[in-house]
């Protein structure tokens, strides 16, 4: 009886064991591979009349301003094709330039007479307050404590004195100085203005700004009314460098108000950061009139602490106007716990320290566009040449070295592409006709992308060695950049201390995503010993990460602000041989490569257009745009890299992107190259086909010839027509077909 | 394919309850959406980042303005529009030019349109629906019912409302606790239709079973509603759970799907998908089985970003599945485009369903977004009905699809045991005659001396013999204990080895239990975690037992105990490992085993535990029960105590830690 119950079960056991031992083992996962053949999504006509994209130009009006009256001018200065009338009694000035007047004040001499043809109806009008502030030349902003804030125009009291002299050029006038003394407030503040060989200056330096007694100076509106419009009697728009370029056009609707803060708001002022697109360049422009009159205004000094401000008629008066406020002081939270449950509202103690300096251009004719004001950006911005002497376009590969995953103990790091398997996609691309490839290769140090040390320790051991990464980087015609980042680091992470972490000015160490921002002092010293030791390995090409937000720090012994901040991090370009950044401010355009610039603006409802500033800008340098590997609308984003002169770049590993789900880098949800290949090489030849007619070259005009249609006139004389829209189209005797380009050479 | 349906419906119905907990948007370094918000899909460890799904392109401009309205319904070319805050019901073509206007209303807050362009409208203020013709001329109105079915307390505030195959009115009335009012073409009441269930809380029923009345529970009333082309109708309730629910036509609950958003709308479209929009600004797409496709959505800061909404109503499709959601707060319509990408998606879902299985499909998805939990499972499913059993195993387990898995696992094992039975029985039989002929061979020649003496000299071990009582505590608990206690038959030493393996075995079966019946998440801590709490917990009850026993005059000391519970683990040591191996071997179906399995072995363990303190502190019944009741007790204590003194110090190490940290900051 317990034999037969013991067979019985070693029957079971046996039967179970092998099969357990069968189906445990696993089983094999086929890998599939394929080509991509998507449907592709035209565009309805809808889509091109939102903000997304630029409208077409439709008034044509000539623009005249009627809100200037000359015969209270009696100095006059003049400099090239630009003359200035200036009054050293209302500290006013008017820019002429190609028969049309730019004006810092408004008339409001029409208010009064009732039966002037500048009152339209519906009209808010202007109480006689609103009237003086229309002549102010600054608006100052102050804190009367910690809590009240008000703000006084020179002219509303009678009691703010001012004095005026001349400034001069050797014998010859420029421009005024006015020191002016508010009368409510107290405030202190000298304002100079003066015409030079490229444009109109105003500044306030800083040595003149003095508190009022009681009054704490916060912000100082300059020239409100600098080229402000009447509602839609003048046509044009306002140029706003948010995210890629948008527009606000003057029609008679009331938008509200749009204040940003140039490069993002300030983390070092304890101020919150929004998840839009930010101001990418220190700059705004206006349009009188389309192709007849414009105006840019750079902050050429204070952009860091500067906001743009935008009034659209009918919000607080009838004008349109548009300027710059430079802020001083700050209300922030002070924290008196570190659970931050505890907390008080201070008042910044010393003002922002900097000379504020705006300087103004103005543009007649075909450039008074914003691709007229691009293109003077790019001569301001006064690049080093650099040419491209291929003859086909640049490709980018954002590369994913190794990364690491958390186990029973630490942390592992494991490889996505090693050196050998880069070596190999770079060959493999090269002998598919695609030959100047940029990459960046990223966690090739240390522990891998993320939780890695800040310090460089060693080339991370599961891609390869010191060999290899030589006969990676003598590979010639690709250029592989080395990702490095001394700007972010979690807590965890080592290579730093407490003092190196930005202090914001509440005394709270500045966090972002979880990460600490380091100093700049502390990166800028790190990067520099470490490129040392890069050189000895064979890295010579840089790639720069980090630069998340633009700060200050208010840190005891690392003191800066962020306008210094601006110049501290300009001089990182300077020590590698080439250096790339991705989603750069301006004043990191210098760098040699950039890539993954925004593609869209903040898409605000005010905004009436897109704009591809940005790229317009950096025209014949080597920019990229956002990685073709994570568009939802293939097509329609290639032909937008077409319309912008984009270069394709894309995210690659060896590896399936699977083994990323555990990591930090889990954003990462397709990237294995095998399956990306084919989608490479068509989406390169696409805009190859094109863009390989215009490298080195600059766009001229650019033109919405009808809804979808899009006209670039570059300067060597090629004409590329891009067509978004579903239907075909025909241009003197020329078709271009639905969703497609055509190159016309001249 | 009836048994996998059908099944698929119960795991939904029980299990599916899909928790979306609210996710927080990360920003990334990398530019990955072309729109202002994130949008994310069902991966297989949760929600994934994914392409872009919708892309905002702007809103409609209507030639009128509307103010706080609450409703739209699109068909064919036209919008319809309950333009509550203008009283009146609006039908404007997609420039926004008004073609029909209804006036008089009081405060329209629903309208829907039937299949012969009639209009019917929900006035919240008058209490009525109001049927105009396509020309809005007033047809009929549906006042409150009037038969005793009714009530006569129930309120009729129609705030929305659809119409079903053979005009059958469906109504959300606000406050309407008994489901959603239904009534046919006449303005018949048919009955309330679609109710949501309440939960009694435990207080509640800890009441009840002590015949207390508690105030009585009132089901939440359905918010909005929808219908799908079959009639099927859909409610979205702002309740805790279950928020949205399907109906078959006899008021059961098809399948219900749970998130941690408050839904405001919803829409079905033409090939079954789910549209949920929720106030938060976060919009569902749901296949037509309740899987999550995609979800997204922001809620706007104040700048009117083109995407973002102010504060979402209501939600539509039109015919080319492109979504306008209505904004109460901006007074807007906006169009979200649908992506090549999504529309790749909803292929796929629709050749699916229309029984196209094709794998390359779904595998060109895998390509888009490797995490894309649907492909998996879609592939799995198709690979199934393939026949190709193997492969379709493996993409099951991808997916995290227990019942494919386990009906693939059947066919796989079936197919095994045709082809592998008769050799395993020969196989057997082969070892049976083997050992018989060793066993002969060793009477005769003692082949096996040199083992036999081997084992000897091991059985001779302190540790090894003391470890042999496990094996006779499972049949002679009591003697076994006796011998324990009073024999001193094992050590210290042999008990915390015991404790070990215990641990290390519970560690084991955590990982290797087999897929479908392990429910832990092998690849983080929790298991770890999970057996160190056993161990814990089981130490604890030595402690608290024997601190107990003192008190009670029990006559066992902590060795005792120690020792004696050790080996009351005798069942688990012995169960862990045969139960992983059988986890590998059975399907869904035989799961009931598995569970009995399970039950018997730690019912067993507990009954010798109780065994072990009664013969060691020697107690009658009555004092064993006390003594049982007071350790629970005691352990709660000294966790509670454990857990006041933890979050003492945490408090202290905080105060100190930020103290310093001022010092080097200021210093």
């Amino acid at each position: 009886m317990a034999k037969t119950k013991k067979i019985m079960l070693l029957i079971l056991v046996v039967g179970i064991i092998m099969f357990s031992a069968e189906v445990v083992l696993g089983l094999p996962l086929a890998s599939k591979e394929d080509v991509i053949s998507d449907d592709t999504i035209i565009p309805t006509d809808y889509e091109f009349l939102s903000n997304r994209y630029t409208q077409e130009e439709t008034d044509a009006r000539l623009a005249v301003n009627e809100f200037v009256d000359l015969s209270i001018y009696s100095n006059t200065v003049v400099k090239n094709d630009i003359k200035m009338y200036y009054s050293k009694d209302d500290l006013s000035f008017v820019i002429e330039k190609n028969g049309y007047y730019w004006s810092s004040k408004i008339d409001t001499s029409y208010l009064a007479d009732e039966n002037s043809p500048l009152n339209e109806d519906g009209d808010l009008g202007a109480s006689n307050f609103l009237q003086k502030r229309m002549k102010s030349p600054v608006i100052v902003s102050y804190y009367v404590n910690d809590e009240l804030k008000k703000d006084e125009g020179v002219f509303d009291s009678g009691g703010t004195i001012f004095t005026t002299v001349d400034l001069k050029e050797g014998n010859e006038k420029i421009g005024f100085e006015a020191n002016i003394t508010f009368a409510v407030s107290g405030i202190r503040l000298k304002l100079k203005v003066y015409l030079d060989d490229s444009g109109l200056n105003v500044e306030i330096p800083y040595s003149s700004i003095k508190d009022g007694s009681k009054n704490k100076l916060s912000n100082i509106s300059v020239y409100p009314y600098f080229g402000a419009t009447k509602r839609s009697r003048v046509p044009g728009y306002v140029f706003i460098p948010d995210g890629i370029g948008a527009l606000i056009r003057f029609d008679d609707t009331n938008k509200g108000v749009f204040t940003k803060r140039f490069y993002g708001n300030d983390l070092s002022l304890a101020q919150q950061v929004t998840d839009e697109q930010i101001l990418y360049a220190n700059l705004y422009g206006l349009v009188h009139g389309i192709n007849q009159n414009a105006m840019m205004g750079i902050v050429e000094n204070g952009s860091a602490y500067a906001n743009l401000i935008y009034y659209s008629s009918r919000s607080e008066d009838d004008f349109n106007k548009t300027f710059v406020s430079f802020e001083y002081r700050v209300v922030y939270t002070q924290y008196l716990n570190a659970k931050k449950t505890n907390s008080v509202k201070m008042l910044q103690e010393n003002l922002n320290e900097y000379d504020a300096k705006l300087k103004y251009h103005f543009l007649s004719d075909k450039s008074a566009n914003y691709v007229g004001m691009a293109n003077l950006y790019y001569d301001y911005l006064d690049f080093d040449s650099q040419t491209n002497n291929n003859q086909n376009i640049g490709l980018h590969l954002n590369v994913l070295a190794a990364e690491n995953q958390q186990t029973l103990f630490g942390r592992k790091s494991f490889s996505m592409t090693t050196v050998e398997e880069l070596i190999t996609v770079l060959n493999n691309l090269n002998s598919e006709g695609i030959t100047n490839i940029d990459v960046t290769y990223h966690g090739w140090m240390n522990n891998g992308y993320s939780n890695s040390n800040v310090k460089y320790k060693k080339i991370n051991g599961s891609i390869g060695n010191k060999k290899d990464v030589i006969s990676l980087t003598e590979m010639p015609e690709n250029n592989i950049y080395f990702t490095v980042n001394y700007q972010e680091a979690k807590s965890s992470v080592g290579g730093y201390g407490n003092e190196d972490v930005i202090q914001s000015i509440n005394k709270s160490l500045i966090e972002r995503e979880g990460k600490y921002l380091l100093s700049n002092t502390y990166g800028y010293h790190q990067y520099q010993s470490d490129y040392g030791k890069f050189k000895k390995i064979g890295i010579s090409n840089i790639e720069l990460q980090g630069f998340v937000n633009l700060t200050g720090n208010y840190s005891k012994d690392d003191y800066y602000t962020r306008e210094e901040a601006i110049g501290m991090i300009s001089k990182y370009l300077e020590i590698a041989s080439k250096t790339s950044v991705a989603k750069p401010l301006s004043f990191l355009w210098y760098a040699d490569m950039i890539y993954d610039i925004p593609i869209y603006s903040s898409n605000q409802g005010k905004f009436t257009d897109t704009v591809p500033f940005i790229p317009l800008v950096l025209s014949n340098r080597n920019v990229y745009g956002r990685t073709n590997t994570f568009f939802s609308n293939r097509t329609n984003e290639l032909l937008r890299m077409v319309d912008y002169n984009l270069y394709p770049s894309f995210y690659i590993t060896k590896e399936s992107s699977n083994l990323l789900l555990r990591t930090d880098s889990n954003n990462i949800y397709t990237s294995r190259f095998s399956d990306w290949k084919s989608t490479i090489i068509s989406d390169y030849d696409f805009v190859n086909q094109a863009l390989k007619n215009t490298i080195n070259s600059r766009i001229n005009s650019r033109e919405v010839v009808e809804l979808g249609l899009i006209k670039n006139v570059y300067d060597n004389g090629v004409t590329i027509y891009i067509n978004y829209s579903g239907i075909d189209h025909v241009i003197n005797g020329k078709t271009i077909k639905a969703t497609s380009y055509e190159v016309v050479k001249s | 394919m009836m048994k996998i349906f059908s099944r698929k419906i119960l795991v939904v119905l029980f299990a599916l309850s899909l928790f979306i907990i609210g996710f927080s948007s990360k920003t990334y370094a990398l530019t990955q959406d072309s729109a202002p918000y994130q949008t994310y899909a069902q991966g297989s460890e949760g929600l994934v980042l994914t392409q872009t799904a919708y892309e905002p392109i702007g809103g409609i401009v209507l030639n009128s303005a509307i103010l706080d309205a609450e409703d739209i319904y699109i068909k064919d070319e036209y919008i319809y529009i309950a333009d509550t805050g203008n009283k009146r019901m609006i039908k404007t073509d997609f420039d926004g030019d008004v073609k029909l206007e209804i006036t008089g209303l009081t405060m329209p807050t629903g309208v829907h349109v039937d299949s012969s362009n009639n209009i019917y409208v929900a006035d919240k203020g008058a209490k009525i629906v109001i049927k105009y013709d396509p020309n809005g001329l007033e047809l009929k109105r549906f006042e409150r019912p009037t038969v005793p079915l009714f009530g006569d307390d129930t309120p009729y505030v129609p705030i929305k409302i659809v119409s079903g195959p053979r005009d059958i009115l469906y109504i959300v009335g606000e406050g309407s606790t008994d489901g959603l009012i239904q009534m046919n073409s006449s303005g018949d009441f048919l009955g309330f239709y679609g109710t949501n269930p309440t939960n009694k809380s435990f207080w509640q029923k800890l009441a009840d079973l002590f015949g207390v009345t508690y105030a009585k529970t009132v089901p939440v009333s359905p918010h909005n509603l929808a219908i799908d082309s079959k009639g099927s109708v859909f409610t979205v309730s702002k309740t805790e759970d279950s928020q949205l629910k399907k109906f078959n036509i006899s008021s059961q609950t098809i399948f219900d799907v749970s998130f941690t958003y408050t839904p405001v709308a919803i829409k079905i479209n033409d090939f079954g998908n789910i549209y949920v929009i929720s106030q938060e600004g976060i919009i569902f797409e749901f296949d037509s089985y309740g899987n999550l496709i995609f979800l997204f959505g922001q809620m706007d800061t104040g700048s009117e970003v083109l995407g973002r909404f102010v504060k979402p109503i209501d939600i539509e499709i039109d015919a080319n599945n492109n979504l306008y959601i209505l904004d109460k707060g901006s007074n807007s319509i906006q169009m979200l485009v649908r992506t090549e990408f999504a529309s790749m998606i909803h292929q796929g879902l629709i050749n699916y369903k229309n029984g196209i299985y094709d794998v390359e499909e779904w595998a060109q998805v895998l390509k888009m977004n490797s995490f894309f939990s649907l492909a998996n499972s879609s592939i799995a499913n198709s690979l199934y009905r393939a026949g190709n059993y193997d492969d379709a195993l493996s993409y099951f387990k991808i997916a995290n699809d227990r019942s494919g898995y386990s009906d693939a696992f059947w066919q796989v094992r079936y197919s095994w045991l045709q082809n592998n039975l008769t050799i395993t029985f020969v196989v057997i039989i082969l070892f049976l005659i083997l050992k018989r002929s060793l066993k002969v061979a060793d009477h005769k020649y003692h082949i096996y001396a040199p083992i036999r003496k081997n084992i000897e000299k091991v059985s001779n071990v302190k540790v090894v013999k003391e470890l042999s009582y496990l094996k006779k505590i499972i049949r002679h608990p009591i003697d076994t204990v006796y011998s324990l206690k009073r024999e001193n038959k094992s050590s210290f030493l042999t008990a915390t080895i015991i404790y070990l393996s215990f641990f290390l075995l519970s560690l084991i079966s955590g990982y290797t239990t087999g897929f479908l019946f392990n429910l832990n998440n092998v690849n983080d801590y929790g298991v770890l975690k999970d057996s160190v709490i056993l161990v814990g917990i089981v130490l604890l009850f030595v402690v608290a037992n024997y601190l107990i026993s003192s008190l009670q005059s029990g006559e066992g000391w902590l060795r005792d105990i120690y020792i004696g519970t050790a080996y009351s683990l005798a069942p688990m040591l012995f169960g862990l490992i045969p139960l992983v191996l059988l986890s590998h071997v059975l399907t869904i179906n035989e799961s009931f085993i598995y569970q009995m399995l399970v039950l018997v072995m730690r019912f067993w363990t507990i009954i010798l535990i109780v065994i072990v303190v009664k013969e060691v502190h020697n107690y009658s019944i009555k004092e064993l029960i006390i003594n049982i009741v007071l350790t629970i007790f005691t352990m709660l204590m000294i966790i509670l105590m454990a857990f006041l003194i933890y979050i003492l110090s945490v408090q202290m190490i905080d105060y100190f830690e930020g103290l310093i940290r001022e010092v080097i900051i200021r210093g």
